[in-house]
């Protein structure tokens, strides 16, 4: 039996022209300039500059900006730098791309931060063609828990600047590694490791009790209660200032140490 | 066979001309780029507002931004927090002192002289020993008053001795002589006692130096030693309890041993040796460091591995309203690793 055809029988020449155009779109649609996407993230990264600065001038301007009474932690690009690098090289395979992340960047400016970590992209399938890949991002809140103070690189997007191939076409690896990290930014943001600020915050001050002579205390400490107030990244420097308030005495049940006899005769 | 490209290509034609219209259209995809122009204008506009934010620093001469030193990582701790810790840490301390003096001993002896026989003659000699076999005290501490300057925080504060009481024994013994020995012979009496402690207010005054130690700064005590001075205070019922036990003392003796007896003021000699005190130093080890919350680290941890941040104690910096200490990082942290 004669299977009935579905579409009309056409030659290979108009077969070949449609999906010529197809592709076009295609590129035409997906393959934005990467000038333009430069343009786009520094743009985004400008709008957030003016904004922060506008919002500490304006609390500046009413003495509200920064309390006499907070304690400020500061880290230099350098040394948030050298923190994220210390978790680095960090490799992860997304199907056929190996992505391995080992620089940082870190810049602290008008009242803005920014993070680029750059990896190189190769391809599986054939090692000679590597794209190497900027994810461009900030650090998100930073927050105090255990007596650390931690945050997260938030990477919003990525640039390629540049493609080694071997002799292949360029621009589809490019294209291919943009699309790897836009498709996987989640993925490859659980690639970089927390940052930790290398500062150490008592959430308590412990005082040993005394003993076993004739003066004695019971051991206690006194609470504090620590909570980050403001983050201003500024002239190279992120300082992050922390409302600490101190707590009252409370006797806690560790074992006293002894103490020396002081006593006299009259 | 000659199908399959054109059902490819308009399939690919479809998805190309959805995908223009998704970068086309604003608000369905990223935005869009801007301008040449429109950066520099962004530019320009960051530039001022950076350079007013700069200028009103300056004017309002802002926290220590100005003062804070070189390093890669600080820590600034506002005086006003270190105050309040130092306040906070002492007044707690001195509110939760017990003293609990055990054995303690005040002693005095002497002879008795009385006219026997139109001649001073000793009669006599008596040794009394206050024994307290317990006394117990507690501290509470006023207001205190801080002064911080340059690197030390000047505490003064009244500490008062209260809620105290003591027990223990007077211990009385006469050993008569000659005439009087011979027909009182000898007495041996112990009455208990109890007395509460004479409150008393003492003035603790210390400082309280920092110092950059490791990566974070303390607050060292430096305290003269402090000494209290706790007096009885024997209540009517201690004193009658000491009259009665004497009264039938005497009241067995004959008249010349009662003459003796009476001739010594049991009474007085016991407040004379007790009013001189009992003298309690409290310990240096009452006040110890208090770190300041916030310490630098020389490394960090990632995936359970230490890494050293190669880090450098830069020391102390005291400025009127900031204490700075920090740390500046070495050539390479270790544990970088170049592209592979």
């Amino acid at each position: 039996m004669h299977r009935a055809r579905c579409f009309p029988r056409v030659s290979r020449r108009a077969a070949l022209a449609v999906t010529a155009v197809g592709l076009l779109a295609m590129l035409g649609g997906c393959g934005e300039d990467l000038a333009a996407g430069r343009r786009r993230v520094e743009a985004r990264v400008l709008a957030r500059q003016i904004e922060n600065l506008r919002e500490m001038k304006t609390a500046l301007s009413a003495k509200r900006l920064v309390s006499e009474q907070w304690l400020a932690i500061v880290a230099d690009e350098a040394a948030v730098r050298s923190v994220i690098e210390a978790g680095l090289p960090q490799e992860m395979t997304v199907g056929r791309f190996r992505v391995l992340v080992h620089r940082a960047e870190v810049s602290f400016s008008s009242g803005s931060n920014r993070v680029r970590l750059n990896a190189r992209v190769t391809d599986t399938r054939s090692p000679d063609r590597v794209a190497d890949v900027v994810y461009q991002g900030g650090l998100d809140d930073i927050v105090v828990s255990g007596g650390k103070l931690t945050t997260r690189v938030l990477i919003d997007d990525i640039d390629v600047p540049q493609v080694q191939t071997g002799g292949d076409d360029a621009s589809l690896l490019t294209m291919a590694a943009d699309q790897l990290a836009g498709q996987n930014l989640e993925r490859l943001q659980a690639l970089i490791p927390p940052v930790a600020i290398p500062v150490k915050v008592e959430e308590r001050i412990a005082v040993p009790g005394l003993g076993d002579g004739p003066v004695e205390v019971d051991p206690a400490e006194v609470p504090l209660n620590v909570k980050v107030a403001r983050v201003i990244p500024l002239s190279g420097r992120l300082w992050v200032f922390l409302d600490v308030s101190v707590g009252a005495w409370r006797k806690t049940s560790a074992l006293p140490s002894p103490s020396p006899s002081p006593v006299k005769k009259p | 066979m000659k199908r399959a490209p054109l059902i490819g290509g308009a399939v690919l034609l479809v998805l190309g001309t959805l995908a223009g219209v998704y970068y086309m259209l604003p608000g369905l995809s990223r935005s869009r780029a801007p301008s040449t122009a429109e950066l520099a204008r962004l530019v320009k506009e960051r530039n001022l507002l950076r350079d007013e934010f700069g200028a009103l620093l300056t004017q309002q001469q802002f926290l220590d931004f100005a003062q804070a030193p070189a390093g890669n990582v600080l820590v600034g701790v506002p005086n006003v927090i270190s105050e309040r810790l130092v306040s906070q840490v002492v007044t707690g301390l001195l509110s939760e002192v017990r003293l609990h003096l055990t054995n303690l001993h005040a002693h005095a002896e002497d002879d008795v002289q009385a006219n026997v026989l139109f001649k001073q003659r000793t009669v006599g000699r008596f040794s009394l020993d206050v024994d307290i076999k317990d006394l117990r005290a507690v501290l509470k501490p006023g207001d205190p008053d801080l002064k911080f300057g340059q690197d030390r925080i000047g505490i003064q504060l009244p500490v008062h001795a209260t809620e105290g009481r003591a027990r223990g024994t007077v211990h009385f013994r006469w050993d008569g002589q000659g005439l009087a020995g011979a027909v009182c012979g000898d007495v041996d009496v112990s009455p208990d006692v109890s007395s509460r402690v004479r409150p008393a207010t003492y003035m603790v005054k210390g400082d309280f130096l920092l110092s950059a130690r490791g990566d974070t700064v303390v607050a060292e005590p430096d305290f003269p030693p402090i000494l209290l001075d706790l007096r009885l205070d024997p209540g009517p019922d201690s004193w009658k309890v000491l009259e009665d036990t004497l009264g039938d003392v005497k009241d067995d003796k004959n008249g010349v041993c009662r003459m003796a007896i009476q001739k010594i003021d049991v009474q007085g000699i016991v407040k004379k040796i007790i009013d001189k005190g009992f003298k309690v130093k409290l310990p240096r080890a009452l006040f110890r460091p208090i770190a300041l919350p916030a310490a630098v680290e020389q490394s960090v941890e990632f995936q359970g591995k230490v890494v050293s941040l190669n880090a450098r104690p830069i020391g102390l910096r005291v400025t009127p309203r900031v204490v700075w200490y920090g740390v500046e990082f070495g050539t390479e942290v270790q544990g970088v690793a170049a592209p592979r």
